[in-house]
């Protein structure tokens, strides 16, 4: 038996090509024998290849001309599948409305969680945010928060950190401008915090070493900064508004720059004063963090593990630092919020689909009941010759429209839900996280409609293809659909009862577990409540305390409870 | 009476090479035989789809060997032959072409 054949390969790709069957056989089998009655060598191969790919390329083309020419006839198809289907829900708007509307809940449902979820765990507008780190004192949830001045110090000279800077968070009174004095949302930086967090100002500059002894050398003001959106409110986005005069909390100060609306660190600050890291009247207030941009080349571990040797020489020095809430770093956005916290709340949008579920489900078993009510009129047009991929169509073309209704009825209820969210949970939520219907929500959106149109229309499209004509046209259409649609109904109302039990069992833990995580997110800094003082300064003792007469206690007033967000 | 039909050339020459072999009318042998008295290649891809597009209009049909040839790897081989409508569609082909070449013996030589 000969091993002399053609290349393998080029046969197979010739063969997938060719027609089935016979015919496609016999070509290769031609060709074959052709190749059996040259002499061997290469140019035999060389001759195989040319013949063969010829072959190949030509039967191709039919191909995909015959897939083109097939997309069209379905493309004019679905057109006329679409026209039938719409024509066939404009005869029952009540009942559809009321499908609409389910189908609407049930997309709006999953789509508002994954908006929620997308804002909470959107990296804030900083440049590179997986270089930054977090400096700060861990917390008993190992988070990072607010600690010393004198602690947070000695991570400026920290090696691996191209840029750091120390931030306090706090609020005060601006007076000067147009208007009323207004009470801002204020941040104490140090020089290297704009660095470290890739922000240039609009215009005018940010704090050097110089000015962040609170000392503007060429006024006896100190200076401050103003965000885009304060500018553009009460100085009527006027350029000339370096070197103006104002008042914060009636102490004068000089405005020296501008900074781009996307900086909302820290706090949703929208008045930046200067912060000396030296200062010996913040000394000891636990309401400082640090945030570092890592140095090209320095892992977050070498840089965590030289903050955490800081405790060592702060013990070292006499200073009683707490074995288990010493000075730490972590990634900045693990400091917004923990992995663990970033899958469960994407389990959230997976539970809450489960609404989708259950509305398909009522839907599905509706459009059913239509299709079986339907069977006779379908057998009959079968049988004067109607396509049956076409009658199925019909039924998907209803279905999807019935989704594309929802879908807008959805997003509708989406916005509504996701601006609820977002008014609601202004106190608790962090000044980052941001709610809004951008693009990935709509492809999510899309891509729920899809699902709906799917599995609501699927199962009766495929009874409609399948309606066996004898027996329709024999019984008037009684019993003749291949599906029982009673043991159906059941099963599918039995499914709906244990996902509705399911979901509301899911939703009291998570509504627990909520109530916990707000409780714990109400005691973080940077959340919004008054920075931990265990082992700080009473909040009496800070009010005292003069960095610019502002208060930094967010306790000391309601109104200052959480950082809102700029309106 | 059948539709008069234009045929075009090379459906022309599959037809009649394919008369011309009877039984013997393989793939490799009608093209052989076209390339032989048209003295020009025929190209493969236009020799089978040309095969199909006969076939569907039923002017063609074929019949698989029976006899198992060792050197085609186990592939079936197809003998092809002309079926009545193909043969009406050749004469009446043949009797459109000598109606217009009637006359023009003048001009053509």
């Amino acid at each position: 038996m000969t091993r002399d054949r053609p290349p393998r390969p080029l046969t197979r790709l010739l063969e997938a090509l060719l027609p089935s069957g016979p015919v496609g056989d016999s070509i290769s089998g031609d060709l074959i024998e052709e190749w059996h009655g040259r002499p061997p060598g290469a140019r035999r191969t060389l001759w195989y290849l040319r013949v063969a790919s010829g072959l190949a390329l030509r039967y191709g083309g039919v191909r995909v001309l015959s897939v083109v020419s097939g997309l069209g006839r379905a493309a004019v198809d679905a057109g006329g599948a679409t026209t039938t289907a719409l024509r066939r829900l404009r005869r029952a708007p009540l009942r559809n409305a009321l499908t609409v509307v389910a189908l609407g809940i049930g997309i709006a449902a999953p789509a508002t969680m994954f908006s929620i979820v997308q804002g909470l765990t959107r990296d804030s507008d900083v440049e590179r945010p997986e270089r930054l780190v977090h400096v700060g004192a861990r917390s008993d949830a190992n988070r990072i928060r607010a600690t010393r001045l004198d602690w947070l110090r000695p991570v400026l000279d920290v090696e691996g950190f191209r840029a750091v800077g120390l931030y306090s968070r706090g609020s005060a009174d601006l007076s000067g401008g147009d208007g009323p004095p207004e009470r801002h949302p204020v941040a104490l930086v140090s020089s290297g915090f704009f660095a470290a967090v890739g922000v240039e100002p609009l215009f005018g500059r940010v704090f050097d070493d110089a000015l962040a002894t609170d000392a503007d050398p060429g006024s006896r003001a100190g200076p401050v900064l103003l965000g885009e959106a304060l500018w553009r409110e009460r100085f009527g986005a006027d350029r000339d508004v370096v070197g103006r005069g104002v008042r914060v909390n009636g102490t004068p100060r000089t405005v020296i720059g501008v900074l781009p609306e996307r900086l909302r660190e820290p706090g949703g600050a929208r008045l930046w004063l200067p912060l000396d890291p030296d200062d010996p009247a913040r000394a000891d207030l636990a309401l400082h963090e640090a945030v570092g941009r890592l140095a090209d080349g320095a892992s977050l571990d070498l840089v965590r593990e030289r903050v955490r040797s800081i405790n060592a020489r702060l013990r070292a020095r006499g200073d009683t630092v707490p074995p288990a809430r010493g000075v730490a770093a972590q990634s900045w956005r693990d400091s917004q919020i923990a992995p663990h916290h970033r899958r469960m709340l994407s389990a959230m949008v997976l539970v809450v689909g489960f609404v989708l579920v259950i509305a398909c489900a009522d839907v599905l078993n509706l459009l059913l009941a239509r299709a079986l009510g339907r069977v006779r009129e379908t057998a009959v047009r079968v049988a004067l010759g109607a396509d049956r991929l076409r009658v199925a169509g019909e039924h998907l073309a209803e279905a999807l429209a019935l989704a594309l209704a929802g879908g807008v009825v959805g997003l509708g209820l989406t916005a509504a839900a996701v601006r609820a969210f977002e008014v609601g949970s202004a106190e608790f939520v962090a000044h980052w996280m941001d709610f809004r219907l951008d693009l990935p929500v709509l492809f999510f959106g899309a891509a729920m409609v899809g699902l709906a149109a799917a599995l609501t229309g699927l199962l009766p499209a495929l009874q409609a293809g399948r309606v066996d004509v004898r027996g329709a046209l024999a019984d008037g259409g009684r019993g003749s659909s291949p599906f029982r649609l009673g043991r159906m109904a059941r099963g599918l109302v039995i499914a709906e009862v244990a996902l509705s039990c399911a979901l509301l069992a899911v939703a009291g833990i998570m509504v627990r577990r909520s109530r916990r995580w707000r409780a714990k997110a109400t005691s973080r800094p940077g959340a919004c409540s008054p920075p931990a003082t265990s082992w700080g300064a009473p909040s009496t003792r800070i009010r005292r305390i003069a960095w610019t007469s502002t208060t930094t206690s967010s306790s000391a007033s309601k109104r200052t409870r959480g950082w809102r967000r700029p309106p | 009476m059948p539709t008069p039909v234009f045929l075009g050339d090379f459906e022309q020459l599959v037809l009649l090479s394919l008369l011309q072999l009877g039984e013997d009318a393989t793939a490799l042998a009608l093209r052989e035989r076209m390339e032989e008295a048209a003295d020009r290649s025929v190209s493969r891809g236009a020799l089978y789809r040309t095969l199909d597009r006969l076939e569907e209009k039923e002017w063609v049909a074929w019949s698989l060997d029976e006899h198992d040839v060792p050197a085609r790897g186990g592939r079936p081989r197809r003998r092809f032959r002309v079926t009545p409508t193909g043969v009406e569609v050749l004469r009446a082909s043949r009797d459109t072409l000598r109606e217009l070449w009637a006359g023009l013996e003048g001009v053509l030589g």
